[in-house]
């Protein structure tokens, strides 16, 4: 109490002092088992927003969950795919070698006995080509390039050999084939030395005098030499078209008395799909992958945003009984508040802190890709976002001046609690109110973004694939809006030239994944998860006072990009 | 000293206690201070009723902002605090602190003599009761809980001359009271 209160501190004033002091007046039983249940209102109140996080975790892990085993799967299956080809491709390379020496032992023959005999040139390589398990290759396997020359040289017994020849050279092309899936280097010095077979076998033709009709089979050996040339080394083997070779790869080898004549007109129409040069669609897109490395791409991001701003616990002190002497330099002049008002100040922050919360906010961003390797994508590009956070209040904060040389007390606009206690107060006065009805607060931070990330791709099917990317961002504040659904607080704006309490730049780490589709060569959509974390927090370290929380986003992303260099079929 | 080190020492196990969430030690807090915050609260509240929801809604925020007591003082008059401010923050959530129902006449009041002792609790709380709530906020603000008249301005939105001149208004609505009490009293004494 001051001295110039004391003289009206009389004997009414002691006495009631003395009565009031140690009375007591017992409550109603019932007051203790009302706070108990507010108490535990409350904690329950606590345990539903921890619970709440919880969830959200636990959903975000399951969604990862979810996603990492699909791709897995995926994966797993590819691999037993591949493996399954391999042992195919092993197992059909063992009769192919056995071929190839007895064919270059007819090829040996064959060349031996051109200039002297060459019918018998041609029967034993008739017969080669019936020891290598093609038993009517010379006369009955009918493959298109025999057929044409048949239909051409039917008429005389001659015709009939350069037929025979012919067929001999279509054994040798599908020898060739097979052997072209097993090791594709090896197979170029056979095609040349099968070609060169054909050429010799068509010059013997000529020099033995035939007809000039007999010209025509040399004629049309060449596209089949051709199409052999033409055959991609990557090309899928006949034995992953054809069930029947594949199953007979896996069980074993191929026995001459298993090839029935069904599985013979089988591999005749595959190696008919290969002299029609028709690769498989996968190749086809492959191809089409690695002839482009620059990638344009579009982003739309549905997030959730927790700007994590904390309000200091100590912002006024307001007049109390309870003084300490001061000792030492006096404290900077503060503004006056009512205990009531400091009262709802802090009921205010409290408020502040438990009914902050995320809200919806959007990010998009355009970006271009340059491919390293078959794997790796740099990513760059512009964003941008708007981060919203929502709190639901019921205080409202009014300041006041006063003027000296008028003698008057203005009054400034009524704030939130926000903005006034993230800074000391400037006005000589505060009063913080509590409303009648509670009322939202949106915080709106609008921010332009520079990533630069990395992504990485693996196929999980012919058109599916799976990425992964991390980036860091440099963000840049544009705008800041805070906007009261109150009418009678005004909103607040910042701009990015503005003095204000937030960090106008400031990093943040970017990670995503998910899942993607190629819809055609050139264009694929993606969607995933995406979080983003800032490396610091949203305010300045000036007005930083509390401790602060980094700010983050967790979202949906999705997007579409363009791979340059493409007709887009 | 022994005693008030002992003292000292189970009120901060008692605080350690509420600060850890305990329900068995906050109810042995709220049995330590219940019946004398109990008094103030009748003192600001018009009805009982009214002050026992001033005592629950004060206690409840003693638990959820224990953790901040700083023990520069004691915690009997941090609880307090706490109280006499919710009751407080209560009255003007009811609007019963404005003005206009205050035009209470102090003149031709009676004066005389009276002892406070002959009255009971019960009677004196009455006749604080009786008084108009602003009266009634300044008279417990100043009298009784020791508040001198700029902090009473501050903490009820008034200047310090308006609670001057309340204060004395209260306390001559409070004499007149009490004489008029306590004169039936007397009368029937000396009649005797």
């Amino acid at each position: 109490m001051s001295s110039t209160d004391k003289k009206d501190y009389g004997e009414l004033e002691q006495s009631m002092w003395q009565r009031f002091q140690d009375a007591e007046a017992t409550p109603g039983p019932e007051v203790w088992s009302r706070i108990d249940h507010a108490l535990a209102m409350q904690e329950n109140a606590k345990y539903k927003k921890r619970a709440l996080f919880y969830r959200q975790l636990a959903a975000a892990c399951f969604i990862l969950f979810v996603l990492a085993g699909s791709a897995l799967v995926l994966h797993y299956k590819k691999d037993q795919k591949d493996t399954l080809l391999a042992t195919t491709t092993q197992q059909q390379r063992k009769p192919i070698v056995e071929q190839d020496v007895t064919g270059n032992a007819t090829i040996a023959a064959n060349s031996a006995s051109t200039s002297a005999s060459p019918e018998a040139g041609n029967y034993s390589l008739t017969e080669s080509a019936n020891n290598n398990g093609f038993p009517e290759a010379g006369k009955q396997e009918v493959p298109t390039i025999a057929q044409a020359q048949n239909q051409n040289h039917s008429r005389d017994l001659e015709e009939r050999d350069a037929g025979i020849r012919s067929g001999s050279a279509s054994a040798i092309a599908q020898q060739n084939y097979s052997y072209d899936n097993a090791d594709g280097r090896t197979i170029k010095a056979e095609r040349s030395e099968t070609t060169e077979l054909i050429a010799g076998t068509a010059g013997t033709n000529e020099n033995t005098g035939i007809s000039t009709d007999a010209k025509a089979p040399q004629e049309t050996y060449i596209p089949a030499t051709q199409a052999i040339a033409s055959v991609p080394d990557n090309y899928t083997s006949p034995a992953t078209i054809n069930p029947l070779l594949r199953r007979n790869a896996i069980l074993g080898t191929t026995t001459p008395e298993e090839n029935t004549e069904e599985a013979i007109a089988q591999q005749a129409q595959a190696g008919l799909a290969l002299a029609l040069n028709k690769p498989a669609e996968s190749d086809k897109k492959e191809a089409a992958v690695t002839a482009s490395r620059w990638n344009v791409g579009m982003g739309y991001g549905s997030t959730y945003f927790t700007q994590n701003i904390n309000i200091p616990s100590y912002t006024v002190t307001p007049h109390t009984i309870f003084k300490l002497p001061s000792v030492g330099p006096q404290p900077e002049p503060k503004p006056s508040m009512s205990v009531d008002s400091e009262e709802n100040m802090r009921d205010a922050r409290i408020e502040f802190q438990e009914n902050t919360q995320a809200a919806m906010s959007y990010n998009v961003d355009a970006k271009a890709g340059f491919r390293i390797g078959k794997r790796f994508k740099l990513l760059s590009g512009l964003g941008y976002s708007q981060n919203t956070s929502k709190t639901r209040s019921s205080y409202i904060v009014e300041q006041f001046l006063f003027n000296p040389r008028t003698n008057e007390r203005s009054k400034l606009k009524p704030t939130t609690v926000f903005l006034p206690s993230l800074s000391t107060f400037t006005t000589d006065s505060v009063s913080v109110v509590k409303t009648k009805q509670p009322f939202d607060v949106d915080y709106s931070y609008q921010m332009l973004s520079i990533p630069l990330g990395m992504q990485v791709e693996g196929n999980l099917g012919q058109n599916w694939y799976w990425y992964a990317t991390g980036s860091v961002a440099a963000n840049f504040l544009m705008q800041t809006t805070i906007k009261s659904s109150l009418l009678e607080i005004a909103s607040v704006t910042y701009s990015a030239t503005d003095d204000s309490p937030f960090r106008k730049v400031q990093f943040s780490g970017n990670m995503g994944m998910g899942i993607g589709k190629r819809i055609s060569n050139a264009v694929n959509v993606s969607v995933g998860p995406e979080y983003r974390s800032f490396f610091k927090s949203m305010l300045t370290d000036d007005h930083a006072i509390a401790n602060q929380g980094r700010p983050y986003t967790i979202g949906l992303n999705m997007g579409v990009s363009y791979i340059l260099g493409h007709d887009g079929e | 000293m022994k005693l008030f080190s002992s003292n000292k020492s189970e009120e901060e196990k008692l605080i350690e206690g509420c600060i850890a969430g305990k329900r068995d030690m906050q109810q042995l807090l709220y049995d330590l201070y219940a019946k004398k915050m109990m008094m103030v609260c009748l003192r600001y509240a018009p009805t009982t009723f009214e002050a026992e929801d001033i005592v629950q809604e004060g206690f409840v925020k003693v638990f959820s902002n224990i953790q901040n007591f700083k023990r520069d003082c004691p915690l009997e008059y941090w609880i307090r605090k706490i109280i006499v401010n919710t009751a407080l923050k209560h009255l003007r959530q009811k609007s019963l602190l404005t003005v206009s129902h205050e035009s209470e006449e102090v003149e031709n009041l009676s004066s005389g003599d009276y002892n406070l002792n002959d009255y009971s609790m019960d009677e004196l709380l009455s006749i604080i009761q009786s008084l108009a709530p602003r009266y009634r906020m300044v008279f417990n603000l100043y009298a009784i809980e020791g508040y001198n008249h700029k902090e009473i301005g501050e903490m009820l939105d008034i200047s310090e001359g308006t609670s001057k001149s309340q204060y004395s208004r209260a306390r001559a609505i409070l004499q007149s009271m009490l004489v008029q009490q306590d004169r039936p009293y007397k009368e029937h004494v000396i009649n005797r």
